[in-house]
């Protein structure tokens, strides 16, 4: 180490409160910055995988639009003439979703979804035991002397787990994951499990329990639809197929656009701008964090400049000019500024590793590949370390303008 | 510049403090010169300018009326740059307060001032060891911080340290000030010693043990010089 480094570096030893208050600014900022930023790369390629993997090509309706709620209720009917106008779709499912109180299963509430045969097409379902719903199984009515034909989600069913009940586990035997039971004075039969097939976003593909459409409408007494699901032929069909979907049944809804349509690239537009929203709100933090970094260095700095006025004066007396002076103060900055960003680095990086390894949910999802971070990460280090090196100048340049003996004298 | 004309040389030099009825007058028309290889001493009570003159004869302040030349060289006034290197080139300051840094090493500190030296790699200068040993302290002192060593080596090492750079003139602002008497005798023969060498040595100070070391001895009052000015 050279007598120039030395002699800056020495003041932040002897100034240890002071240094490590700067230090620590700049670790938290890089900290914060480091799981910021972690976050919004990692949640931005999470959100659009899911987005991509819900299914193929698809779109969906809902009753409801942001500029009111539904006049007209969406209906199967509906969906058949969707299916019979708009071309280039492959597939049209009707969700009506209902709660089920199963007592068997422990008092639990089982999400029951009504469709028809076409959803395992959309959503690329796949069965591990049995069947999904037979075409036509969609349009059955419920009689009571016949039981409902039931297919499980994966989420529902493990031999190994209470969360599908002691009732089936105790009906069902072998490999077989068939069979039948009765609540609420129906008699369900177990016809399909579902392989796993992940979430979107929030929404547990797994966690759901399939009957045909038309048992659950007689059974909760309403032909309003949840969702209407459509998967286009190709994904270069899924634009036009969207907007003949959003004429035909704006004809059948006389003229209202009361429904909202979505598809896979508006998901993924909403998706992108609500990460840069996010990113926007990021930065904010990040500049607020930077400027009071790039501060406490300007407070401290300051303030050494108070202290080292005997130390300015020798230096000066002795033949320092003052930019040797500035180049000090400079110094001295700059050792804080970039052992605070290097501390921060590794600790955010150990953070960030931790927290990804046993923090679990959300925390899965943090990136800490350092080649997807470093699309952001040295243009904010670099930012940092300016910002910090131009609020330096001013205390620099005051030391600078300090004479040899107005500084000894003072001291 | 003459290598044979004075060291230092102040012309009609007045320096007023401060404007207005609070002004300070500290030199009222000082006429001087240094010759080569002389020892002289600036005594005064306090107030008199000894440090004023001092730091004039250092380029360290800039004279508000009168000329200062260093070895045949103007000081600039107003040019703080040239004023500095002028400084840092010919000029060797020796404090009553040793002003050591803390940080440094002794080695360090005595090589502090060639850190600042535009025109080093033109000029031979004197090893650590050599400035060491014309101080009279030992070598193994080099690797010592200052807060190691005693007060009179501490100002061995400052004047160790006014030497690096091979300055024409030494100026010493009472620099046995802090020390004991035994320290101060050790130190004033290192001064005596380094002026039988050939180096030009002005001292400011009150004390009479300085003032009997000197070759020559001027004394200071209200601003201005009472003892002839001009060479030995």
């Amino acid at each position: 180490m050279t007598s120039r480094t030395r002699l800056a570096f020495g003041h932040i030893r002897r100034q240890k409160v002071r240094s490590s208050f700067v230090v620590a600014t700049f670790v938290a900022a890089v900290v914060v910055t480091l799981l910021l930023t972690s976050a919004v790369v990692g949640n931005e390629d999470f959100f659009l995988s899911e987005v991509q993997g819900l299914g193929i090509n698809w779109i969906y309706v809902s009753p409801g639009s942001v500029s009111g709620p539904a006049l007209y209720p969406l209906t199967q009917a509906q969906g058949q003439v969707v299916a019979e106008r708009v071309s280039n779709l492959s597939a049209v499912a009707p969700l009506q979703f209902a709660g089920m109180a199963v007592p068997a299963w422990g008092g639990g509430e089982l999400e029951v979804v009504g469709t028809n045969s076409s959803l395992a097409q959309i959503f690329e379902y796949r069965v591990a035991a049995g069947s999904f719903l037979l075409p036509g199984q969609g349009n059955l009515s419920w009689n009571a002397s016949q039981p409902i034909p039931l297919v499980v989600g994966y989420g529902l069913w493990s031999p190994h787990n209470l969360s599908v009940g002691q009732f089936l586990e105790a009906t069902i035997t072998g490999a077989s994951p068939t069979g039948s039971f009765s609540t609420h004075q129906v008699t369900l039969e177990v016809q399909g499990l579902l392989e796993p097939r992940g979430s979107f976003g929030p929404v547990d593909l797994d966690g759901a329990a399939f009957v045909p459409l038309g048992i659950l409408e007689n059974l909760t007494g309403s032909s309003a639809l949840d969702y209407l699901f459509a998967s286009a032929r190709s994904a270069t069909d899924v634009a036009g197929a969207t907007d003949q979907i959003v004429a035909v049944l704006t004809q059948l809804h006389d003229g209202h656009r009361d429904f909202t349509v979505a598809n896979e690239q508006s998901w993924a537009s909403f998706v992108e701008d609500a990460i840069g929203q996010f990113s926007s709100i990021i930065t904010l933090v990040e500049t607020t964090l930077l400027l009071l970094s790039a501060f406490s260095v300007f407070v401290v700095l300051s303030m050494a400049v108070k202290d080292r006025k005997r130390e300015i004066g020798v230096l000066r007396a002795l033949g320092a000019q003052r930019s040797d002076i500035m180049a000090l103060f400079l110094l001295e900055a700059s050792g804080m500024s970039l052992g605070g960003i290097a501390v921060g680095l590794l600790l955010g990086t150990w953070v960030l590793q931790e927290l990804r390894a046993h923090a679990g949910g959300f925390y899965t999802y943090l990136e800490t590949n350092p080649v997807a971070l470093g699309v952001y990460f040295p243009e904010l280090l670099g930012a940092l370390f300016a910002v910090t090196f131009l609020f330096s100048l001013v205390p620099a340049y005051q030391a600078s303008r300090l004479e040899a003996v107005e500084a000894l004298r003072s001291s | 510049m003459s290598s044979e004309g004075p060291v230092a040389c102040l012309r009609g030099v007045r320096k007023v403090y401060g404007q207005g009825p609070g002004a300070v007058e500290a030199l009222r028309g000082v006429d001087l010169e240094v010759p080569r290889r002389s020892f002289w001493v600036l005594m005064g009570p306090s107030g008199s300018g000894k440090s004023t003159l001092l730091h004039l004869l250092g380029c360290m302040d800039a004279p508000t009326q009168g000329n200062v030349e260093i070895e045949g060289i103007p000081v600039p006034p107003d040019n703080d740059r040239e004023r500095t290197r002028l400084r840092s080139e010919r000029i060797g300051f020796v404090f009553q307060a040793f002003h050591l840094l803390p940080d440094l090493t002794v080695s360090e500190n005595i090589e502090l001032p060639r850190l600042f030296l535009p025109s080093r790699g033109r000029r031979t200068l004197p090893s650590v060891e050599d400035l060491l040993d014309r101080v009279h302290l030992p070598r193994t002192l080099a690797d010592r911080r200052p807060t190691e060593i005693s007060g009179g080596e501490a100002q061995r090492v400052a004047i160790a340290r006014a030497l690096a750079n091979r300055p024409s003139l030494l100026l010493g602002d009472e620099p046995t000030g802090n020390l004991d008497s035994v320290n101060a005798r050790t130190v004033l023969e290192v001064l005596r010693e380094l002026w039988q060498e050939g180096s030009t040595i002005l001292l400011a100070t009150h004390n009479t043990l300085v003032a009997s070391y000197a070759q020559r001895v001027l004394h200071l009052e209200d601003g201005r010089i009472r003892s002839p000015a001009g060479g030995r």
